[in-house]
């Protein structure tokens, strides 16, 4: 192995990578379009349809159209108070006499005046709403607004009738059955002196969006990476610029090196958006909310993970003659790294379980699930992180030799892509 | 060290599932010399250049280059030009010659002095801050060819090197290639031209169905396959050569007519004065083309 070869392939593939297009869409398109879509949804949530919404009222008993009138009323002067701040619609009843008509014309009529748009809605509210259920009829089923204000308005109207009839005070069953509510803490604690120390409260930020969100940016750099590398080598496989390289240096070196150029754009990559997400996290009173050990440990497995899938997806390109079936092979070497994903809940739930600490020992989920491990509370054990990122390293270390190897005879081996199975072959006969 | 052979195949055998590519292949390339490799498409001179490179590795046999049992040791004394050969369209000249250079383990210092004087040599002076992907094609292949011989090789390794070039570019790197040979570069190189084989090869190596064919300098060759093609320009023309005895084959070329006889040419002369006028008569040693066609005969029609 000559260090200096590799050191040159892993500038050039650095130097290659940060001047191409899909880096300058992650290092700079990508915050830009976040903080866009921010800013997008603030616009768009300042351009909320807020026409009246009319909606007719079908009230047999007479008792509850005046309560839902005076609500929607007081709904109105609230959204007044707001002064467009949360625009919304304004409900506006109307009241319907329905006389000696079959009630069966009045449902047709009204849903013909949905239909013309004159009307948004109507609703019948039962006579004996503890036996039957309020029925809203609408042509919009999306828009949930309205029918969940009448339930809930005429669920409040309904339980003070209630109390009313069995001669109960509204103000004395609100206290009565208030529910018990739950702090959240952590453990106390005796320092070095003695003193002792309350328990904390649980803070959401600190023990489940940070770890997650580490978790999702390490996802998030690999699958972008990660087919930056494929398509390297897939190009110099077809622009047949491989069999020059090979008459210098060894297909493991090539290898390595483009590995490396590839590793250090996404540390690169790591440390700007790790530099950003800190300072928006101290902004946030959150600074010394990421421990510095979380983001050694991010470095350290966003490494081992570009190690691990970045030589199986250069083995694949260089098994593969156009960009399709690359993909199609990639498929089944990217579901290691979505199972994790498909874990996080229940791991975050139960850092300890036999599922989260067999996750994090498997070579292939290790990054991922050994990083959320290890942001969690309680966090891994010394020796199991040790021994993941020490497996993960083993297989990335085969890993990378079975990809020479497959290298070696992909490379000059033109027109058919080859199946997984013609590539197991390689790896051990070639 | 610079005794002993560039090159040496002993023995070696290369099979791509039943076939077989190299067959029990014993070769030897001396130092210093310009060694041609021809042959029909097919027929196993690539296969052997990629073994000599250690990119493919032999069944059987051993290879030993530049006094390595393995290329990987003499990888940067030894240069290779394949014959399909790409270069990173985005990258500027320079930037690529001088990652080859680095490959090669050229040191920083001496790089860009040779990768200067080469792309003076070959009028790409100019050229040196544009990007592969603005060359013209011939410009893209004299470039591949600086960024073979940038590192001064001890072994040149050229497939096909000068394919699809323009009689104007082919002559420079022709140039180029026995400028090499002249500072002690050995230069093995495989090639369709036999013109240029026979004006720029010391020695000549034909390999036909993964078998050696031929082996030798060029009059070794021809003194192999004799002195039985004459040309002869007659009144008669080609019809009076219809008939004649002794004739194996005839070459109309109008004017003139190139006759291979399998007897004496004298006889053949006397037979030819009896039947008309002749102008001349020339007992001419066969061009490598003819030998090669001869050899390849039923693969060629094929």
């Amino acid at each position: 192995m000559s260090p200096n070869k590799i050191l040159a392939v892993a500038e050039t593939e650095f130097r290659a990578m940060v001047r191409s297009k899909a880096f300058l869409v992650s290092i700079v398109l990508l915050p830009l379009l976040m903080l866009g879509s921010g800013f997008a949804q603030k616009q768009i949530s300042a351009r909320t349809d807020t026409t009246p919404r009319t909606f007719a009222v079908i009230d047999p008993s007479g008792k509850y159209y005046d309560a839902v009138a005076a609500a929607a009323h007081k709904r109105d002067e609230a959204n007044a108070a707001l002064a467009g701040k949360l625009p919304r619609a304004a409900f506006v009843p109307e009241r319907v006499d329905v006389g000696t008509r079959p009630l069966d014309a009045v449902r047709v009529e009204l849903s013909d005046r949905v239909r013309k748009e004159q009307l948004f809605a109507f609703v019948e509210i039962p006579a004996e709403p503890d036996r039957d259920k309020l029925r809203y009829y609408s042509d919009h089923p999306a828009y949930e607004d309205l029918s969940a204000w009448l339930s809930k308005t005429l669920d409040e109207t309904i339980r003070a009738r209630r109390y009313q009839e069995a001669h109960l005070d509204a103000g004395l069953v609100e206290a009565l059955s208030r529910k018990v509510s739950a702090d959240d803490l952590g453990l106390w604690t005796r320092d070095a002196n003695g003193r002792i120390h309350p328990a904390e409260k649980h803070d959401d930020v600190r023990l489940v969006f940070i770890p997650m969100a580490a978790v999702i940016l390490l996802f998030f750099f690999v699958v972008t990476s990660v087919p930056q590398l494929m398509n390297s080598v897939l190009t110099e496989k077809t622009s047949r610029i491989s069999e020059v390289l090979l008459g210098s240096l060894s297909p493991t070196e090539l290898m390595t090196g483009k590995l490396l150029g590839s590793v250090a754009v996404s540390l690169l990559l790591g440390t700007v958006y790790l530099t950003a997400g800190l300072s928006i996290a101290g902004r946030m009173g959150y600074a010394g909310a990421v421990p510095p050990a979380l983001i050694a440990w991010f470095l350290v497995f966003l490494v081992l993970a570009m190690l691990l899938y970045g030589s199986v997806s250069m083995a694949i390109g260089a098994a593969c003659n156009d960009v399709k079936d690359a993909q199609n092979l990639m498929l089944p070497v990217m579901l290691p790294l979505m199972l994790p994903m498909m874990t996080l809940l229940p791991v975050i739930q139960s850092p300890s379980s036999p599922l989260a600490v067999g996750m994090s020992l498997f070579p292939p989920a290790t990054p991922l699930v050994m990083l959320l491990r290890v942001a969690l509370h309680p966090t891994a054990p010394a020796w199991q992180v040790a021994c993941g990122a020490g497996l993960t390293l083993l297989t990335a270390a085969f890993c990378i030799w079975a990809a020479g190897r497959i290298f070696r005879v992909g490379l000059l081996v033109q027109g058919k892509s080859a199946s997984l199975a013609q590539m197991a072959r390689w790896i051990f006969t070639a | 060290m610079t005794n002993g052979d560039a090159i040496a195949i002993r023995g070696v055998t290369k099979r791509f599932g039943d076939y077989a590519a190299v067959d029990d292949l014993t070769l030897t390339v001396p130092r210093g010399s310009v060694y041609g490799f021809i042959g029909p498409n097919g027929s196993g001179k690539t296969t052997t250049l990629r073994m000599t490179m250690n990119i493919l590795l032999p069944d059987a046999g051993e290879i030993v280059v530049l006094g390595e049992k393995t290329t990987h040791a003499a990888r940067d004394r030894v240069s290779y030009l394949p014959e399909e050969r790409g270069l990173y369209k985005k990258m500027s000249v320079r930037d690529l010659l001088r990652y080859y250079g680095r490959l090669k383990s050229v040191p920083r210092a001496r790089l860009d002095g040779a990768i200067d004087a080469w792309l003076e040599k070959l009028q790409l002076g100019d050229r040196a801050g544009l990007k592969i992907e603005s060359l013209s094609k011939g410009q893209s292949q004299k470039v591949q060819f600086i960024s073979a011989v940038v590192s001064e090789p001890e072994l040149l390794i050229l497939d096909e090197p000068f394919s699809g070039l323009d009689p104007v570019n082919a002559e420079a790197l022709k140039d180029a290639v026995l400028q090499l040979r002249d500072r002690g570069t050995t230069i093995v190189f495989s090639t369709h031209d036999m013109s240029t084989a026979e004006r720029l090869c010391d020695r000549i190596f034909m390999i036909f169905r993964g078998k050696k064919v031929l082996d030798g300098t060029m009059a070794e060759i021809q003194e192999q396959y004799g002195a039985d093609t004459i040309r002869v320009r007659t009144d008669g023309g080609r019809a009076v050569l219809e008939g004649m005895p002794g004739i194996d084959k005839v070459v109309d070329q109008g004017n003139l007519q190139e006759v291979r006889v399998n007897g004496d040419p004298q006889v053949f002369l006397r037979a030819l004065v009896a039947r008309t006028t002749v102008h001349q008569f020339e007992v001419a040693s066969p061009s490598l083309h003819d030998i090669f066609v001869r050899i390849a005969r039923p693969e060629a029609e094929a």
